[in-house]
């Protein structure tokens, strides 16, 4: 079998993980193993599980292989690269692709101006994209804003469509229907608007 | 409840205040403004420390007792340390996210702590805006911490169950259900003392109770195999064991010097032997343990009288100190 990476050595290393009930297998070469995860001798017990474990989460390469089909995040990085405009945030000025592979740290806003194109990232690292549990006390919160507070009084009916279509997007990213959540994600960027 | 195996638990909750940059970020003036606004929201129930203003030792002993991490004492920020009375919960400002909350409870008793920080984070909340996103939850400067931002953590006394053999397995066991198991000293698949940290990795799209509810039956499950794994090593040669365990103590009672390394492995060899009865000592609230604690080289420099200025002092401080919270 050839590395999944680099497509050109035989695959010596294989390795399978099962997160959240999701598994996935990778299989590479000498070279890109030592690239991607570390040193000879680097044993998930020499080198504190932890730092290999997230090594995966960190690694650009990975993330295609757990996205298949991935709409909702590789489409649109490749768009926008063929479009020449890459989405920045516009506070800081990151791309996804330096948020998403640790080349430079989030700011406060990079979460709101990727909102979307983060679901499948989170969903990746937590099992999950949607807060659940506490909340601010105080009822000042609106959606997807660090500024402006002029829609925190939004009519109920909306809040309440955008509540479901959001569980609806969950429940398709979670079985995998990554077109209809798509779609989902359009209607809710329409109501959000 | 069995706390043979469970030292202490900890929740950590991670806040940033809306309108301020992360810290990474921020500038002098802001981070300052940052540990004003909790200072004035926390009031005078908690003592306030410029902790940014402590020497390099008092920073060590802070860490050393688990009150505060590394990364806060290597902050290059200004910080601030807040620690209520009865030192169940201390608020660390200026560390990776603008407030880190944590609190603490004796054995296995991650609701309890969770309690606490949360009635801190309330008494903060009145204060202050908290970043907070419909979606996501809290935003966290790491996106590891987003949604609740909450850590919750067991430490636990496993020599009979983790050890280098079995470390892997259990990380990858562990890993599987979201958590993670870490040496509470040094790093990676010996620790020492046997002492090891059990915590949760997802901290989004469970509620915090969820989460507690997790980690703690993983405990109470790690708990049980320990309790298995240690009558079945116990049984393979008690005399030995039990022989081990009496040396341990009397040497630890004895000692004239005494090194923080050979320190940690004679107490955990007498708290195998206080779990399996070969010896009576009291090992209520796990006296055996913070008698350990106590004798960690910045917190020894710390609180002996005589303030020892050399590694010899040191381990002739920690034998007279060991000596006495073990008699």
């Amino acid at each position: 079998m050839l590395c999944q990476k680099c497509n050109k050595n035989t695959a010596t290393f294989f390795y399978t993980e099962t997160v959240n009930g999701k598994t996935a297998s990778y299989a590479l070469c000498d070279e890109c193993k030592k690239k991607f995860i570390g040193g000879e001798g680097h044993s998930a017990a020499d080198d504190g599980f932890e730092k290999l474990y997230n090594g995966f989460f960190n690694d650009s390469f990975f993330m295609p292989s757990l996205f298949p089909s991935s709409v909702l995040f590789g489409n649109a990085d490749m768009l926008a690269k063929a479009s020449g405009s890459v989405k920045k945030c516009p506070s800081c000025g990151a791309s996804l692709y330096e948020l998403t592979n640790a080349k430079r740290g989030f700011c406060p806003e990079c979460y709101i101006a990727f909102s979307d194109e983060l679901a499948p990232y989170f969903k990746n690292m937590h099992g999950s994209y949607l807060h659940k549990g506490r909340r601010p006390m105080s009822q000042n919160v609106t959606k997807t804003q660090t500024g402006s507070d002029n829609t925190s009084k939004n009519d109920n009916s909306n809040e309440k469509e955008l509540a479901e279509l959001r569980e609806k997007l969950n429940e398709a990213i979670q079985e995998e229907r990554y077109e209809d959540a798509a779609k989902l994600r359009d209607r809710i960027r329409q109501l959000e608007a | 409840m069995d706390n043979r195996y469970s030292i202490s638990s900890r929740v950590r909750i991670a806040r940033n205040i809306k309108g301020f940059p992360f810290t990474d970020r921020i500038n002098e003036a802001d981070m300052a403004s940052v540990c004003d606004i909790v200072k004035g929201a926390l009031g005078n129930e908690y003592s306030y420390i410029n902790f940014a203003a402590l020497s390099p030792l008092k920073k060590r002993a802070y860490v050393e007792q688990h009150i505060v991490s590394p990364e806060f004492a290597n902050a290059k920020n200004k910080t601030a340390l807040f620690i209520n009375s009865d030192r169940s919960v201390a608020v660390m400002v200026g560390e990776e996210d603008h407030i880190r909350i944590q609190a603490f409870a004796e054995g296995l008793d991650l609701a309890k702590a969770l309690k606490y920080a949360e009635e801190t984070e309330d008494v903060i909340a009145r204060a202050v805006d908290f970043m907070f996103d419909e979606k996501i939850g809290y935003i966290t400067k790491c996106p590891t911490n987003i949604g609740t931002g909450l850590r919750a953590s067991v430490m636990m006394f496993l020599p009979a169950t983790v050890n280098s053999d079995t470390v892997s397995a259990i990380s990858s066991d562990l890993a599987r259900n979201g958590m993670t198991i870490r040496g509470v000293y040094g790093e990676g698949s010996s620790s020492f003392g046997s002492l090891y940290q059990i915590s949760n990795n997802v901290t989004l799209g469970l509620s915090e109770e969820e989460i507690v509810e997790r980690v703690t039956k993983i405990a109470e499950n790690l708990a049980v195999a320990e309790e298995k794994n240690e009558n079945r090593l116990c049984a393979s040669n008690p005399d030995y064991y039990r022989d081990d365990c009496m040396r341990a103590l009397g040497i630890l009672r004895s000692a004239y010097m005494i090194s923080s390394s050979e320190a940690g492995t004679l107490i955990s060899k007498v708290m195998l032997g206080a779990n399996m009865g070969y010896v009576d000592i009291d090992n209520k609230n796990n006296r055996i343990y913070r008698a350990l604690e106590s004798v960690f080289p910045a917190t020894l420099t710390e609180t002996a009288e005589k303030t020892p200025s050399n590694d010899r002092e040191r381990d002739i401080a920690r034998a007279e100190s060991l000596r006495k919270s073990l008699a």
